[in-house]
């Protein structure tokens, strides 16, 4: 009977174990570990032995090669986010009246989201190819797009930009489609024609998932990795080592464990302050 | 303002489904017009058809002599109150009101000055800087009315726009909407499927039924010289009973029987039945539960064995069978009768509406 | 009726009348069908425009390297080939990868959807101690990149002696917040009450889970299954850190093998993506519907 009840108080933990067994080693212990580790300078196998306190840190900030990482992450987040962003609006709003062929469209719209970021790299590889690539061809242009610093950034972010318009394209249909129908047959009736239900009605109609969208956006390009490595390995020069990219190198090339944990924890808190000001934004701004 | 003319207007709509068939209605400047019928009529297809929201599949519409077929719904110049108030939820109140005007680049301090004067006349200034979301029905209601009357439009179409309020309030609107329209002397049209309001707003009203217009007169008109059975039912609160009759000669007068019950008809009556050829033939009798009265001559006197009895304080209305009939009647309050008694009512035969067993057309339509 | 009508025709007759709307009516048909015509052709535009990596990977990829190499405009084969499909299969272990990533996607997508709809049952049908400040904790994982840990989680695999296997691949991906966040969002639509009258009829936990809420919730199982199969499937960064031989490469890391860019090499590596993009692909459009049904129709709104 005791044992019964002892069950019975236990059962609800017993359900979220797996999950939490699963987090508790992957993610919460080593997100206290990194911490740790950009404590100290490690050996090669990544053990922690020497405690430098900030140490890490304060070479970090001195570094002219970290801000240069944090530049080209940003100029790339801005640019993924804004194209991809677009990408998916304008696919949404395409799509969202009725037209023949409309399912085979939208299929075609999302379809990105299912493409590994390292494929998509080898294929961008081919097309960016400056004798036989198919940019070039199709603007009769005679670039080296991956290998001139100028355009190796635009180029990846333009890659990740097309792989995330597929779900943009998703989230913004699926809001659009939440936007009651009725409000456009009065804004007609009232005598808006198709410029201005766009600007006062879809856009801010869309304005609770556009912020979502927007946040989730940020997110996953802080976190590109396969496109870089694949494409550009984070060069010519630095020009495309974004943060991911140069903590993976830190800590797998260069064995600087402590120091790529360090930029980690900068990584994660950049995440996170840009995740709490935009909500603190969203509570201000978006009031639907 | 404008008179508006609805010529052998017809909706098909694409899966070869017919929800108005030939239409024709001419309406004059000033007019408050009510398209009532049973929900599915095409009441409410006919509005939005002249809304523009609908395409016309044939037939003609004309507004003040220009021809709207084919003019998308922003260029008719009409505003339109949608049942289900088809609020901006981003907007505030002011906004929402503001919005057809801000569209066609109005100033903005005439802008201001229409918003506050509509807001006064619907009693809704406190409210100006609210959200949709944080307004009752009865409000959203009147900003919805709000939205349409800042402007001056031809006219203004109005669907179903009180059937989201509760009783009270729909009364209280009905009010104003007839205040709102002797003062802005406005061509208002009308969507509903309550025939109290109905009566009670329209100048006009036309009864609808499977898209097809069934009459379209003045409301005593409708209350006393009902096309068919159709009309007849729909138009009246409680509705007219209807019991099947047969038509014969007796006593060398006419009169109609049923069960045990003979009730010997008006001269007018008669001349009609004769003249239809209706001797001996079954039809339809009609009367309305008002036109029964708590006394009369013996021979109205109908036995009605009292199932449900009603007392709304100014009257009663006493709900029971007449052989296997079921009829109802109103009477005054201090007629006395219980539930399961046989009471003795007498038929106004004055007031009375005969009605083709076939057909349902009304055998004494003038 | 008449006078309105002949108000606006009296300077013209009824026939002049029905000649105008019958040219206005052909008019607005012409315009209606040009409209409907721009709008596809749009679409057509657009569609292109965002398919043309993936139509010229196909292209290059059935493309005899000699074609491939010329200056001139090569969008389309001239002579289609599959060789280098053939060469792709012999030159790297590909068949081996697709096994493997298959295996690994598939235990990562059953794995998810047990331990999330499970977490997510017992997060919102059960009562107990520090359920709230552990759901905020599961929710708050989500602002943890994947990246920024994955230091330590090498280390700590390394540690354990299971880099080079199928469990590394496998075990740290068997939850995820967003799974839980979305099985969550599903049951909280259901009524408490369902599940306590469940229970006094005399149902278990387990069987309340595996008889009544895995059929209502077949369409969240569905999304989360595509979701998670196709992020499985295209995961990189852990692979590649983790795996070492050939033996439990995944296709996204193995497929690097056949990455230079020799001119033999380029359309044959082309071919190998395109064999494994295919599966996921396949998934996708298969699975699309259930995903946008399970995963945008609820979640968005709230």
């Amino acid at each position: 009977m005791k044992f019964k009840i002892v069950t019975r108080n236990l059962s609800p933990y017993a359900y979220i174990a797996p999950a939490m067994a699963v987090f508790a080693v992957f993610l919460f212990f080593p997100f206290f570990k990194t911490i740790y580790l950009s404590v100290f300078k490690t050996n090669k196998m990544g053990q922690a032995k020497l405690f430098v306190g900030a140490g890490n840190y304060s070479e970090l900030l001195g570094s002219a090669s970290f801000f240069n990482s944090l530049l080209v992450t940003a100029v790339f987040v801005l640019i993924v986010v804004s194209v991809s962003m677009l990408l998916g609006l304008t696919t949404a709003v395409l799509c969202h009246q009725s037209f023949p062929g409309i399912r085979i469209f939208s299929t075609a719209y999302a379809l990105p989201m299912a493409i590994a970021s390292s494929s998509a790299a080898m294929i961008f590889k081919i097309m960016l190819h400056p004798s036989i690539g198919i940019v070039n061809k199709l603007l009769s242009l005679h670039i080296n797009w991956i290998s001139d610093p100028k355009y190796a950034l635009v180029c990846v972010a333009l890659l990740t930009a097309w792989l995330n318009s597929g779900i943009n394209f998703l989230y913004f249909s699926a809001g659009l489609s939440n936007i009651d129908d009725i409000i456009y047959e009065r804004a007609s009736v009232d005598g808006a024609d198709a410029f201005q239900k766009f600007f006062r009605l879809t856009l801010p109609g869309l304005s609770p998932i556009l912020f979502y969208t927007l946040v989730v956006n940020i997110i996953q390009s802080f976190q590109s990795f396969g496109q870089v490595k694949v494409l550009t390995m984070g060069g010519p020069g630095e020009s495309t080592n974004l943060i991911v990219y140069s903590i993976y190198r830190d800590a797998f090339f260069n064995y600087r464990f402590g120091s790529a944990a360090a930029q980690s924890v900068i990584l994660f808190m950049i995440i996170m302050v840009l995740t709490l000001c935009m909500f603190r934004l969203e509570k201000k701004g978006v009031d639907y | 303002m404008a008179n508006l003319s609805l010529v052998n207007v017809c909706k098909t709509f694409k899966n070869g489904q017919a929800a108005v068939k030939n239409f024709n209605l001419d309406i004059k400047d000033q007019e408050f017009i009510i398209l009532v019928g049973p929900s599915g009529c095409g009441k409410s297809t006919t509005l939005r058809m002249i809304a523009g929201l609908e395409e016309i599949s044939s037939g003609e519409l004309w507004i003040d002599g220009m021809l709207m077929n084919l003019t998308v719904p922003q260029k008719r110049d009409l505003s339109m109150v949608f049942q289900s108030y088809a609020l901006y939820p981003h907007l505030t109140v002011y906004e929402n009101m503001a919005f057809s005007l801000r569209v066609r680049k109005i100033g903005k301090a005439e802008i201001d000055r229409r918003v506050r004067k509509a807001a006064e006349v619907l009693c809704i200034s406190h409210l100006l800087d609210r959200k949709p979301r944080a307004l009752s029905g009865g409000q959203k209601q009147r900003v919805a009315i709000g939205s349409a009357i800042v402007r001056e439009p031809r006219a203004y179409l109005m669907d179903e726009p009180l059937s989201n309020l509760d009783a009270k309030l729909r009364t209280q609107m009905r009010v104003e909407l007839s205040k709102i329209h002797k003062e802005l002397g406005a061509t208002i049209i009308y969507v509903t499927h309550d025939q109290v309001e109905a009566m009670t707003l329209g100048t006009r009203i036309v009864v609808m039924d499977s898209g097809v217009i069934l009459q379209a007169a003045e409301p005593d008109v409708l209350y006393r010289n009902p096309v068919n059975k159709f009309v007849a039912g729909f138009i009246g609160s409680p509705s007219m009973n209807f019991i099947p009759v047969w038509v014969e000669r007796r006593e060398d007068r006419i009169c109609v029987e049923f069960l045990r019950n003979r009730l010997f008809v008006n001269e007018e009556c008669a001349q009609r039945l004769i003249e239809g050829d209706y001797l001996g033939r079954r039809v339809y009798l009609g009367i309305r539960p008002e036109d029964f009265h708590e006394t009369g001559p013996k021979e109205q006197e109908l036995k009605l064995n009292v199932e449900i009895k009603e007392v709304l304080g100014s009257e009663i209305l006493l709900h029971g069978k007449i052989g296997r009939h079921s009829v109802c009647a109103r009477l005054k309050p201090d007629f006395s009768s219980e539930t399961g008694e046989e009471a003795s009512v007498f038929a106004d035969m004055n007031q009375i509406f005969l009605f083709d067993m076939d057909t349902e057309e009304n055998i004494l339509y003038r | 009726m008449e006078s309105v009508i002949s108000r606006a025709v009296n300077d013209i007759t009824r026939e002049e009348l029905e000649t105008l709307k019958r040219d206005a009516l052909k008019r607005a048909v012409i315009r209606r069908r040009a409209m409907k015509l721009a709008l596809t052709g749009l679409n057509f535009l657009m569609a292109l425009f965002l398919l043309l990596p993936l139509l010229y990977a196909v292209s290059i990829a059935v493309m005899p390297s000699s074609e491939l190499f010329t200056t001139s405009m090569n969008l389309i084969p001239l002579t289609p080939t599959l060789d280098n499909f053939r060469q792709a299969l012999v030159k790297i272990p590909l068949t081996r990868f697709i096994v493997n990533s298959f295996l690994v996607a598939g235990c990562i997508t059953a794995g998810q959807i047990f331990s999330c709809s499970l977490a997510a049952f017992s997060f919102s049908f059960l009562d107990f101690k520090g359920k709230n400040v552990l759901f905020m904790l599961v929710m708050a994982t989500m602002m943890i990149p994947g990246e920024a840990t994955i230091i330590s989680n090498y280390l700590t695999v390394s540690g354990f002696r299971w880099l080079d296997s199928y469990k590394v691949l496998i075990i740290p991906y068997l939850t995820s917040a967003m799974g839980i966040f979305l099985f969550r969002q599903f049951y909280k639509s259901f009524p408490i009450s369902l599940y306590e009258s469940a229970r006094i009829d005399g149902c278990s936990n387990l069987r309340f889970i595996y008889s009544i809420l895995i059929p209502l919730t077949k369409s969240a199982i569905g999304a989360m299954a595509v979701y998670t199969f196709i992020n499985a499937w295209n995961m990189y960064m852990w692979p590649l850190l983790v795996t070492g031989s050939d033996k439990m490469r995944t296709v996204q890391i193995g497929i690097g093998m056949l990455d230079s860019v020799d001119s033999q090499s380029i359309s044959m590596m082309i071919a190998g993506v395109v064999m494994i993009i295919v599966p996921s692909i396949s998934v996708f459009i298969l699975g699309q519907k259930q995903l946008i049904r399970g995963m945008f129709s609820g979640a968005v709104k709230g």
